[in-house]
């Protein structure tokens, strides 16, 4: 006998629409007749596979500076008695404040101006090193959420099973933060894909400095559009690979949310030691922009004054774009986050996926597309905030959707069950029981699209409105100038990392806030929740463990 | 009155559909306390889903009060207009709302004068007056059921649903919160149900017993008729403590006697009527309030420590010749009564209930007989124990 199902299909349709709406510039790439043999064309250029090469080992590279970087901070902060860890969370999150490209430039500056004869920093290995210390806070922030979610009962649990300094950590907690590394690299290696800016500063070629290089250089769209699938595909690889990484983590799951901080392993007097190493690495990602900010800002006191208008006006600008950005992208991520989270099925984890595959072409490609869109389709947008914010939507919704999902996985669907049994319909239930408790995660994701909104370099530099600037693209404008000392970009910069700064600082207390304070002791029976309904996307191999470390007397 | 009839519910994981309620019958009478055990992965919590409206049956009927909440000709009613509350195992407060603002939930459209009454109400029903500015992670295990339960007495649904609602209390709390739950409903008259997976729970707290196992009903009716008639040896085991040992039924009609190592018995009633003729192996059931057990005549080995305290009350003497020859393994004691374990000549061992004065000593022999008529199985997969 078939019964009809619930008719809760309208965010799923929601989601589907969203999917495909930032899978468009994809499908334009493929549409746009590119071959195979174009793609096989452009290795007779040599600089092709050396570029393919170099972005290989800059990614693995950058991949592994950043997983040691954001695992050790995350371990540093949750698990030492280090002094001062609320501080030392806050410090290791600055880095975000600062675009790649801006961090590059004032890197590279700094070496011209102090250290001329030197070029470490546009070596390989030293490009690797800038770039992980921009990008680093990608994996701590999810680590450490993870990290200090542990519930510490379970750790005990474990040691009392099965004794051996490590064996806790191993057993519960890494397979508790192997998901996060895996979102964390994900992002990191995206980032490395498809930088431009700071890959040009640091004289790296890479495929996305050669995309860019055939459009605003040469105009050569087809070469571009081929170089781009290429692109393209490696990013589907590391979509993949990501989603091994995070595997299907039970642990993690059921983990979540302890009612006690976790246990800390005591440093004794290697205190200050490791603190003072730990400072090392903040001050080396952001101390060049710093120190070459207030610099240029000191040395250029005459000669500005008359820009400040300028500097208001891309300011103005900026800050407009970037909440465009995160109010569309929230809205625009909650079908996609909440059908995922409720109905974890093949195909609202497709959707998401979907949505991640648009991430991951380069933003270049991306602005391309929507340049080619706007002008075939509705030629009055074209060149208009609305492409603009777009542009920065498709890129930046696998943020919102991320932490949307973080957000409402702990707004549980026992908790949703029991406000309709209570007689709450659907709309009470969301706005009273799944918002309330999914705020922090939804905050967080319009939080970080607005961030990455007003750092974004590429996609502005492509679709900037006539006669509008923001903070980026004057930037960006300053290092064509005949002195690379930074002092005409200092006042641009000055205001991205003032900017940079405020969603920072709430980006870390709303972590703190979510893991120390959780709800989490209301959670007693969540090593057996009654029975395998866990929260969305665990799975019912994680029974047999569960009840293992389930005491019924 | 809640009617549960034939429900069926097939979960797929993988390959194999499981049949999570294999044709599920059960009948709630108004305002009585109905329990249903099983060990877990019985398909408990997924009947109380299917009748909270969270889970839809595959097939079958739900109703209650004489409306039709599942059946095959209607779409199902939503769990918001079923007017059924939930206690779920973990509670599952709100943690974002304040105690009374979770008992107040389900009763948001009553003017708020009338709101607040209720809460004070309720509160003080389950022992927690005062206590409504707390945040729930500021409650204990206890009190936080006992806040579930106030919130979902609050809007006086027709049926209240416990999902193992004690399990995760330690054993003390545990008994006493049931009883008051149990009290606190009967006086409320409210019709409840409650699965359990602690066979003591389910036969304290019920009015009406259902015994789940394998996503079926296999037993219902009077908790202490389920008790004394389990319909097969196994459930006899899974009710309460109980040795099964091999027989051979003899006679027929009212005189049918088993043989078995504790002598020729009679026998209550003897399931698997269908009995191939001239079959006559069965499994028996004996339980230790079934036994008697005497200390042989002769020298008793008693060790020192053992009080060896002899007379009527304590320890009587064997008169007779009938049961088994055993030894004492241990006895524990219970206060009230004593479980003394023995294992008889042929190893089998075997607990026996005697009164909480009566002691025996460890390597004591001992005669073992039973007193009442006994049920057999004719099912011959267990084995003796
Ligand atoms: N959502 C689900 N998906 C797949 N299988 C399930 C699901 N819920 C329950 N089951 C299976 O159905 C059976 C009954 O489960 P459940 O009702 O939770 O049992 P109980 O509450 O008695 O422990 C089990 O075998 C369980 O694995
Ligand atoms: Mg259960």
């Amino acid at each position: 006998m078939r019964r009809l199902t619930r008719p809760g299909s309208v965010a799923a349709w929601l989601a589907v629409a969203v999917a495909v709406a930032s899978l468009v510039p994809l499908i334009y790439l493929f549409l746009s007749g590119t071959s195979l043999s174009d793609i096989r064309a452009q290795f007779d250029y040599p600089s092709t596979s050396a570029a393919v090469v170099q972005t290989l080992v800059l990614t693995a590279l950058i991949g592994g500076v950043t997983t040691v970087l954001g695992v050790g901070a995350a371990v540093v902060v949750t698990r030492t008695t280090v002094p001062a860890p609320r501080l030392l969370t806050v410090l290791f999150t600055v880095p975000l404040a600062v675009p790649g490209f801006v961090s590059a430039y004032a890197t590279y500056s700094a070496e011209l101006v102090f250290a001329p004869q030197s070029s470490v920093v546009t070596s390989l290995v030293g490009a690797a090193v800038v770039m992980s210390l921009t990008l680093y806070p990608y994996v701590f922030l999810p680590c450490l959420i993870a990290l200090r979610g542990v519930d510490p009962a379970l750790e005990e649990v474990v040691s009392g099973l099965r004794p051996g300094r490590f064996s806790a950590f191993r057993t519960v907690s890494l397979p508790a933060l192997r998901p996060a590394l895996g979102a964390g690299l994900l992002i990191v290696t995206l980032h490395v894909l498809a930088e431009y800016g700071a890959m040009v500063q640091l004289g790296r070629s890479t495929l996305t400095t050669k995309i860019m290089a055939e459009m605003l250089d040469y105009g050569d769209y087809q070469s571009a559009r081929s170089l781009s699938l290429l692109l393209a595909g490696f990013s589907v690889l590391v979509l993949m690979s990501t989603r091994w990484l995070s595997g299907r983590s039970v642990i993690a799951e059921v983990a979540r949310g302890g009612s006690r901080p976790p246990r800390r392993s005591t440093l004794g007097s290697w205190r200050w030691p490791v603190l003072l190493v730990a400072l090392v690495v903040p001050l080396l990602a952001v101390g060049p922009t710093v120190l070459m900010t207030v610099r240029g800002l000191l040395t250029a006191q005459g000669t500005m004054t008359a820009s400040w208008s300028q500097v208001g006006a891309a300011l103005s600008n900026t800050v407009g774009y970037a909440l465009a950005a995160a109010l569309v992208a929230t809205l625009c991520a909650l079908p996609v986050s909440w059908w995922v989270t409720r109905h974890p099925k093949p195909l609202s984890h497709l959707t998401e996926r979907a949505v991640w595959l648009a991430h991951a072409i380069p933003s270049a490609i991306l602005a391309l597309a929507l340049v080619f869109l706007a002008t075939r389709l509705v030629p009055s947008l074209y060149k208009t905030p609305a492409v603009l914010v777009a542009g920065y939507v498709i890129l930046f919704l696998p943020l919102a959707v991320a932490n949307q999902r973080v957000g409402l996985q702990s707004a549980r669907r026992s908790y949703d069950e029991v406000a309709s049994s209570l007689g709450a319909r659907p709309a009470r239930t969301f706005a009273r029981v799944t918002l309330p408790l999914a705020a922090p995660g939804l905050a967080a994701g319009a939080i970080l699209v607005a961030l990455d909104a007003s750092k974004e370099l590429t996609t502005t530099l492509m679709l900037l409105p006539f006669n509008s600037s923001t903070l980026s693209s004057k930037l960006w404008a300053t290092t064509n100038g005949e002195s690379l000392d930074f002092t005409a970009a200092a006042p641009y910069a000055a205001l991205l990392v003032l900017l940079g700064i405020l969603p920072v600082y709430l980006l870390v207390r709303g972590t703190l806030a979510a893991t120390t304070s959780a709800p989490a002791s209301v959670e007693t029976g969540r090593l057996d929740g009654g029975g395998p309904r866990k929260p969305a996307g665990a799975s019912l191999d994680g029974e047999p463990r569960r009840l293992a470390l389930t005491t019924h007397q | 009155m809640l009617e549960v009839r034939g429900l069926r519910k097939c979960y797929t994981t993988g390959r194999h559909p499981t049949a999570a309620l294999d044709r599920v019958d059960l009948t709630v009478e108004k305002g009585s306390f109905a329990t249903v055990l099983g060990p877990s992965g019985s398909g408990k919590t997924t009947l109380l889903r299917c009748i909270a409206g969270f889970e839809r049956a595959d097939a079958g009927t739900i109703r209650l009060a004489g409306r039709d909440l599942d059946s095959p000709s209607i779409s199902s009613v939503r769990p918001y207009d079923r007017d059924i509350g939930v206690v779920p195992q973990e509670g599952a407060l709100f943690p974002h709302l304040s105690v009374a603002r979770n008992v107040a939930f389900g009763i948001a459209d009553r003017p708020r004068a009338r709101r607040r009454e209720r809460v004070e109400q309720l509160l003080e029903l389950v022992g927690l007056q005062g206590l409504g500015d707390r945040r729930p992670h500021q409650l204990s295990g206890g009190q936080q059921q006992r806040v579930a339960l106030a919130r979902a007495l609050a809007p006086e649904p027709r049926l209240i649903l416990l999902d193992e609602p004690f399990s995760a209390l330690d054993a003390q709390l545990r008994v006493e919160l049931r009883e008051e739950v149990r009290g606190l409903l009967r006086s409320l008259g409210t019709t409840a149900l409650l699965v359990t997976h602690d066979q003591a729970e389910a036969m304290t707290l019920a009015d009406h017993l259902v015994v789940m196992r394998g996503g079926r009903v296999v037993a219902a009716g009077d908790p202490r008729q389920v008790y004394d008639e389990p319909v097969d040896a196994e459930m006899g085991r899974f009710l309460g403590e109980a040795v099964v040992v091999r027989g051979t039924l003899a006679g027929s009609g009212d005189t049918v006697t088993v043989d078995c190592v504790l002598g020729r018995l009679a026998v209550a009633a003897e399931t698997g009527a269908d009995r191939l003729p001239g079959r006559t192996d069965c499994d028996v059931l004996v339980r230790p309030e079934q036994l008697r057990v005497q200390r042989l005549d002769g020298p008793v080995e008693a060790p020192p420590w053992s009080p060896g305290r002899t007379g009527s009350a304590s320890a009587p003497a064997a008169t007779s010749t009938a049961g088994a020859t055993a030894s004492v393994v241990a006895q524990s004691f219970y206060g009230h009564d004593a479980l003394v374990r023995v294992r008889l000549d042929d190893g089998t061992q075997l607990a026996v209930r005697v009164p909480g004065s009566v002691r025996f000593g460890v390597g004591d022999r001992v005669r073992v007989q039973v007193d009442t008529p006994v049920w057999t199985y004719a099912g011959s997969a267990s084995t003796a124990t």
